[in-house]
Formats: C-alpha cells, sequence, structure tokens
C-alpha cells in the first residue's frame, strides 16, 4: 500500500510510509545530536533500499537543503559562532562540490570491479563505502578521544575557545583573525583548502556537516561546540544546496524520495531535539560514537559481502 | 543543456528549502502559542525557544 516507483533506476517499488519513518528515525536522531543526518542517510538508502549509490548521495543532499535551512534560521537570531570562516571557506567549497560530483560521476562511470575471485562488483558502491568507513572511523577516534579526555571536568568549558593545532601549526600567511571565536593570525590559505576537502566530501559521499565539519571546528580550531554549529550551518547550507544543483543536472537526485524523507525528519528533528535537554552533553557524544561504530560495522559488513 | 534539467535541478534546490522554511514558521507559530498559553494572556512577550544544540 502506498508503494511509489521512484524510477531513477530503482526496479522495484518502494513504500513511501517506511521512507517516512527513515526520515523520521534518521531526524530524531540527527536531532538528537545536532547534526544533518547525511552518514546514516546515505548508507540507509544504498543498503536498507538498494537506491544506486550516486542516487542515495545526490537525494541525502536534497534533503539536506531543507534541513540546513532549518537549522540556518534558528541559528540566526543567536549570533553564534564565526561568519568569517564560512565566508573564507566558501570559495573552496563551492569548487570542491563541483569536484566531488564530478569525482562520483567518474566513478559512476567505471563500471564494475572484479577484485580477486568474487563477483564484479560497482566501483562507485567499493570507493563510497571505503571512504565511509576511513571518515567515520576518524571521527569516531576523535569523538573517543574527547570523551576521555573531558571524563573529569564536571563543567563544559562554554564558548571559549582553546586554540587547536591547525590554527597554532600551521603558519601560510596571509592570516585572519576571528574575534568572534576569540582567534588570532589564522590562515587564510589553510581554510580555503580545508573548504575544498568538505566540499569534495559532501559532493562525493553527501554529507559533511555534523561527523567532518563540526569536528574540526572543535578539534582543528579548537572552537566550542555550539561556537561550532553556530559557524558551520551557513557554509553548509551553500555546499548542499549547489551540491543539489549539480547532482540534479548528471541525474543523480530524486526529489521524490528526498521530499518523502524530509516530510519525516522534519518531525523526527523537533522530536530528537527535545532529548538534547535530558541527557548530559557527555552521555550524547558517546552514544554518538556507538551510533557511528555501528553504521562503521554495517558498512564493512556490506563492503565484505560485495566482495565475497 | 536542456532547460527541462536546469528547471528540475532548480526544483530539487527550491521544494526542500521552501519546506525547510515552512517548518520553521510553524515551529514558531506552535510554539508561540504554546508560550500564550502558559503564560494565559494573549498579549504576554514572547521569549525565542532554543535552537537545536549540536553536540559533536
Amino acid at each position: 500500500m502506498l508503494e511509489a516507483r521512484l524510477g531513477i533506476g530503482l526496479g522495484h517499488a518502494v513504500s513511501l510510509p517506511t521512507l517516512g519513518l527513515v526520515g523520521l528515525i534518521v531526524g530524531f536522531i540527527a536531532g538528537m545530536f545536532g547534526m544533518g543526518g547525511g552518514f546514516l542517510l546515505t548508507p540507509t538508502l544504498m543498503y536498507g533500499f538498494g537506491v544506486p549509490a550516486p542516487i542515495a548521495v545526490g537525494s541525502a543532499l536534497c534533503q539536506t537543503c531543507g534541513t540546513s535551512i532549518a537549522s540556518f534560521l534558528r541559528y540566526r537570531h543567536l549570533k553564534r559562532g564565526e561568519p568569517r570562516i564560512d565566508l573564507v571557506m566558501l570559495g573552496g567549497s563551492l569548487l570542491g562540490v563541483d569536484a566531488g560530483t564530478r569525482i562520483l560521476g567518474y566513478l559512476n562511470h567505471l563500471g564494475r570491479w572484479r577484485i580477486g575471485h568474487g563477483a564484479a562488483v560497482p566501483a562507485v558502491q567499493v570507493v563510497l563505502d571505503v571512504l565511509f568507513i576511513l571518515l567515520l572511523s576518524c571521527t569516531a577516534l576523535f569523538i573517543l578521544r574527547d570523551v576521555w579526555q573531558t571524563r573529569r571536568q564536571l563543567q563544559p568549558r562554554g564558548d571559549v575557545t582553546v586554540p587547536g593545532p591547525l590554527v597554532t601549526r600551521i603558519r601560510i600567511p596571509p592570516y585572519i583573525d576571528l574575534p568572534n571565536v576569540q582567534l588570532t593570525q589564522v590562515s587564510v590559505p589553510m581554510m580555503c583548502y580545508l573548504g575544498f576537502v568538505l566540499g569534495v566530501a559532501s559532493g562525493t559521499m553527501g554529507i559533511g556537516g555534523g561527523v567532518l565539519f563540526t569536528p574540526i571546528l572543535m578539534y582543528g580550531f579548537g572552537l566550542s561546540a555550539r561556537n561550532a554549529a553556530g559557524t558551520g550551518i551557513l557554509l553548509l547550507f551553500f555546499t548542499v544546496a549547489l551540491g543539489t544543483f549539480e547532482q540534479a543536472l548528471h541525474g543523480y537526485v530524486s526529489l521524490k524520495l528526498a521530499m518523502v524523507i524530509l516530510a519525516g525528519s522534519s518531525i523526527g528533528t523537533q522530536l530528537g531535539a527535545l532529548t538534547t535537554h535530558t541527557l548530559p552533553n557527555r552521555s550524547l557524544r558517546f552514544i554518538l560514537m556507538l551510533l557511528i561504530v555501528a553504521v562503521i560495522a554495517v558498512v564493512g559488513w556490506n563492503l565484505s559481502r560485495l566482495l565475497r | 543543456m536542456q532547460w527541462k534539467l536546469i528547471g528540475y535541478a532548480v526544483a530539487c534546490v527550491v521544494t526542500p528549502v521552501v519546506w525547510g522554511l515552512l517548518v520553521v514558521w510553524a515551529a514558531n507559530r506552535v510554539e508561540r502559542l504554546v508560550q500564550k498559553r502558559r503564560i494565559g494572556s494573549p498579549d504576554a512577550e514572547v521569549t525565542p525557544s532554543p535552537p537545536i544544540d549540536y553536540h559533536i
């Protein structure tokens, strides 16, 4: 009942209520941890519904357009974060999205690889799985290290910035001061290249905000969690908007799929956000790390199944 | 490039953005109603609710 054929290379019909439920669950988790949920959505669409990898990436980006504009508007009045970081990174990020989309198209046209004695597998799927595992492993390790280091701190450090290694160790001129987050002499080329890398990740994997940019701002720049979130939202919105446009031009976006998921995730995000007031910050980070490890395990299991 | 394809690409960006704006508008309306009910006066001052906190 209420099944629809989405086209997009998906041979079978998909239950719309099930997709909406997936959106609700992803939105709930995203709202709970304050992120877009792309890292959960892309693998779920690929492995749960058999959506081809490029369509899963494009549609996940498309639904993030809706969630990121909502988050941006909710954060705007608080004036948290440093918009200069977004503006400096924007150029590199937009170039990166273009590069990421082209990489995805190239991988999609590579066809199938025969690895060892196993069956031929889609090249794009193998590369995306490996990238997911590497990226999510790094994020999980950083969160674990942070949870371990702060285990004896009873009070959070508020909005105080403790300059991180990207600020103190990379000294490539010209520099920029970021007064809103108490940072001085931050390398502009480093920020531009970082924006490019983030853009490539968004264009290739349909992710970028929660599991990549926010940890970089927190652990690389030393920003507080709130300032990191307020900073990333503007860049995230422009990156996913351009990413969606480019992916749609390549035929990698299913608007129907994205909108059904977005409808569910809009409700889920509001419900998930309510839990942030009841659970302590450190527990939330620990749960998030377990969730990321679970996603790594699922992606790893599917990759091994593909290669068998 | 075909205009139909460009139109579809624009729709893929605009439609979720419009949906996001609608959700924010609806959420703000609901919060305002709840605040007014709680305070008991229709002219009471409305304070904005905290946004979704980021935790990683």
